[in-house]
């Protein structure tokens, strides 16, 4: 009788790279279309932030979603998933650097992550950037041995 | 990454042609009832405001400022969004207030003007109502 063949995670690998893949593409398509579906939203939640001034916040509120979307479907593109694993890895920094500001300051904002979704508190926001960029660096093709 | 970049920046233009941008300041009653916890302040006269307003909104114009701009700046706190209204779409004492609350003196942010005023925000509520 044959034996099974062992579950490793070299073997393993392949499939949860395409997991963590197929995730962020869906949560950074979604959230993006989601802000652009209600633009005065985002540029609220934008606002909301206090970090850019008053000029800065309608064409930040405007390049955000197209840079979630661009870059979470460019995952799927191998000539550029580089590119997009790097764009990724900014955005999710930039976000936990703005969610710890208004952490840090008090303020009570709308994270604004997914257009106009609920409350939402600091901590989770912190934990679900967090393993977004741990699923960010399982989507990396390392030196298979 | 220069594709990637082009692309957003393409995207974002385009989207700058096709919407309009929001009042710069102002939030349409459909946004401002979505928003967490907005402090809602009504710039209308005390009889209005008496027939009906806004529940849990106070009550701030420039004929009571001295007496409820004490309340308002309790009531707020770092980050919490102001949306200040007035009667309907043509009034201007929600401008005035929001200006003031948002000039050096107070220095609230963010402050906004709700559009449509009193007239929208109420039939939006009695529209929510009849859906629950």
């Amino acid at each position: 009788m044959k034996r099974a063949p062992a579950i490793t995670w070299k073997s393993l690998r392949p499939c949860v790279r395409l997991l963590a893949r197929l995730t962020l593409t869906c949560v950074f398509v979604i959230a993006g279309v989601l802000k652009l579906a209600g633009m005065e939203q985002t540029q609220a939640a934008v606002e909301g932030y206090r970090l850019l001034p008053g000029w800065a916040v309608w064409p930040a509120a405007l390049f955000l979603p197209w840079a979630e979307i661009v870059s979470g479907a460019a995952l799927w593109v191998p000539w550029l998933r580089e590119a997009s694993r790097f764009f990724l890895a900014t955005l999710l920094w930039l976000f936990l650097v703005a969610i710890l500001a208004a952490w840090a300051r008090g303020l009570d904002i709308r994270c604004g992550c997914f257009g106009g979704e609920g409350e939402a508190g600091y901590p989770w926001l912190v934990a679900r950037d967090f393993g977004l960029l741990g699923l960010l660096s399982l989507t990396k093709r390392g030196v298979e041995k | 990454m220069l594709v990637l970049g082009s692309l957003m920046v393409l995207g974002a233009g385009v989207t700058a042609l096709l919407v309009p941008r929001p009042g710069q300041n102002e939030i349409s009653p459909e946004s401002a009832l979505k928003l967490q916890r907005p402090l809602w302040v009504d710039a209308r006269g005390a009889d209005d405001f008496a027939q009906g307003a806004m529940p849990g909104a106070l009550l701030l114009n420039e004929d009571n400022w001295p007496r409820s701009i004490a309340t308002v700046l309790e009531q707020w706190h770092p980050g919490r969004p102001i949306i200040v209204y007035c009667g309907s779409l043509s009034c201007s004492a929600s401008q005035a207030v929001a200006k003031r609350l948002r000039g050096e003196e107070y220095g609230l942010a963010p402050v906004y003007v709700l559009r449509g005023g009193w007239d929208v925000l109420k039939a939006r509520l009695a529209e929510a109502s009849q859906r629950q």
